[in-house]
């Protein structure tokens, strides 16, 4: 119910900035945007891991940040920051910032960059000290080719989930760990009308996974997880409304899922259908 | 007065001998079992942390305990190390040698041979005054590793592979056990006792050292009452234990040796 609300409300909110905007067509900037988003899951696993319900793990994510934008001509160098801060609710949010240089060569664009994300959770937090509550950070290689109508680009990420709790039972506290995920991308940008279209392809390498207590042990082996997203952004002067479809293919345990990537911000992957949409204004 | 010096070498020779020579003698030994649960098949709920155990079979009510051994070392550094780290091979299922000197003997040193072991015997208690019958409940090995969540189900909640394969528990039928109250080695059940035999299986455990141990169940094979039974938890003398007794030469023992294992004991060798 409250995902619905909070997913109604900005929606509606979007469609009042957007008709409002229309007339504001000139002017657009391009140094970067502000942006509020929520994001939501279009259909859930059918299982959920232990103390949690299938709507805690699918939160109408409420997120609010700026991004820099890359240049779009030119050879000067240039960097990029993007922050975000996701709500999972009025007690657990998400800080998640990346960062990363690069040098447009006549039509190539390649950066380097890297990024952190971690839980700030109350106590009473339903996701303190879970295996959400943790902090990862990655290493990511982008390369982008410009053509008239068009763009592709593909990306290499490496991540790391750092060492969290799962729970404390007959104080015996479990344990998570991970090795490092490897993220290979690739993908289109496609100018439409004024639209711009989006076409991704995610191949998750995520590491094994150790679950470990004085009593126990368990081990989810490595494996590989496809991610395709499509996506729309439609310019409406200095706003823009950004739209994206995600669908998880290939994993080999849906509980697993739940351990081996905890992530309920950007790289949320705890729906096999899930959907965000962002409301940008370029400055 | 002679007959009095006589008596004073024959009391300092044992003495002397208890101190210093301590040869072959019969030691009893007592450990708490270290996680114990039960499960029920109408209920999924999380027992864990219950002072007691339950067990009953009816048409429409099975309730079955589920406990293991301790087959770590209790010491968390060593074991972020070496299990929390997805590269390694993680023992903490493996019983050690070094592991069932602690929990059968009060030797330091590694005496532990399966010829040294004369009796080992399970032990749950009764704490309602209920009495199960002789021959009424199986005990069983489990065939992979259960969480304190552990129900009817699943044994953990990790991954699909978590659920049993057989609701109420995936039996390992490598090893066999007595029904309670039959064929015990030593002893026998007095009112509300719910006794073992696991003599063979603990020599096995000796004779093959880092052998898996997932833990037991504990089954009723035909309909009985409820009987509710001391947990862990309930910090009781009457808690689920093992009593040992076996034979060795034992430098630092003097007598007919008692220890008692409680969960929150750290166990490290």
């Amino acid at each position: 119910m409250q995902k619905t609300i909070l997913f109604s409300i900005l929606l509606i909110s979007t469609a009042f900035i957007s008709e409002s905007a229309f007339s504001q067509e000139k002017g657009r900037g391009n140094k970067g945007y502000f942006k509020i988003g929520s994001a939501a899951s279009i259909k859930n696993w059918n299982q959920t891991p232990d103390r949690f319900k299938v709507n805690d793990l699918n939160p109408a994510l409420s997120n609010i940040g700026f991004h820099s934008n890359l240049p779009t001509s030119g050879s000067a160098t240039f960097s990029l920051i993007d922050v975000q801060i996701t709500a999972l609710d009025f007690k657990s949010f998400i800080p998640e910032i990346e960062y990363s240089v690069g040098k447009n060569m006549g039509g190539i664009i390649a950066s380097i960059g890297g990024g952190i994300n971690f839980g700030i959770f109350s106590n009473s937090s339903i996701y303190s000290k879970t295996q959400y509550d943790n902090f990862a950070y990655n290493l990511n290689i982008k390369v982008q080719m410009g053509f008239s109508k068009y763009n592709i680009f593909g990306e290499i990420k490496t991540r790391k989930i750092t060492e969290a709790e799962v729970s404390t039972f007959e104080n015996v506290k479990t344990r998570v760990a991970h090795n490092f995920d490897y993220i290979f991308s690739t993908g289109l940008h496609f100018s439409f009308l004024k639209m711009e279209l989006l076409g991704k392809i995610s191949a998750y390498k995520i590491g094994s996974v150790a679950i470990a207590s004085n009593e126990f042990y368990y081990k989810i082996d490595s494996e590989t997880v496809f991610k395709f997203t499509g996506g729309v952004t439609i310019p409406i002067g200095r706003l823009a409304i950004d739209v994206k479809y995600h669908y998880i293919k290939n994993y080999n345990d849906e509980v697993s899922l739940y351990y081996q990537s905890p992530q309920l911000g950007k790289d949320y992957m705890l729906s096999s259908h899930s959907a965000n949409v962002e409301l940008r204004w370029n400055f | 007065m002679e007959f009095l010096n006589i008596k004073k070498m024959i009391l300092l020779g044992v003495v002397f001998t208890t101190i210093f020579s301590c040869g072959e003698q019969t030691i009893v030994e007592t450990i708490k079992v270290k996680v114990d649960t039960f499960i029920s098949s109408q209920d999924s709920t999380n027992h864990s942390e219950l002072d007691y155990l339950n067990l009953s079979k009816t048409a429409s009510l099975e309730e079955r305990i589920i406990f293991r051994i301790p087959t770590n070392n209790d010491n968390e550094d060593d074991l972020a190390k070496n299990c929390l780290d997805p590269n390694n091979l993680c023992s903490i299922f493996l019983m050690p040698i070094v592991l069932l000197v602690k929990i059968l003997t009060n030797c330091t040193d590694a005496i532990m041979t399966a010829g040294n072991l004369t009796s080992a015997i399970l032990i749950f208690n009764t704490n309602d005054s209920s009495t199960i019958a002789a021959g009424k409940l199986n005990l069983a090995l489990l065939s992979k590793p259960w969480w304190h969540t552990v129900d009817w189900n699943k044994a953990h909640p990790f991954s699909s592979q978590g659920k049993w394969k057989t609701p109420g528990g995936d039996i390992d039928t490598g090893v066999t056990f007595s029904t309670n109250c039959t064929a015990l080695s030593t002893g026998s059940c007095a009112a509300g006792e719910i006794k073992f035999d696991v003599t063979n299986y603990f020599k096995t455990l000796i004779s093959n050292p880092n052998t898996t141990h997932y833990g037991a169940v504990i089954y009723p094979n035909a309909n009985i009452a409820k009987s509710s039974v001391y947990s862990v938890q309930s910090n009781s003398a009457l808690s689920p234990r093992i009593i040992a007794h076996y034979t060795g030469a034992c430098s630092a023992l003097t007598g007919v040796q008692t220890k008692v294992f409680y969960l929150n004991e750290r166990l490290n060798y």
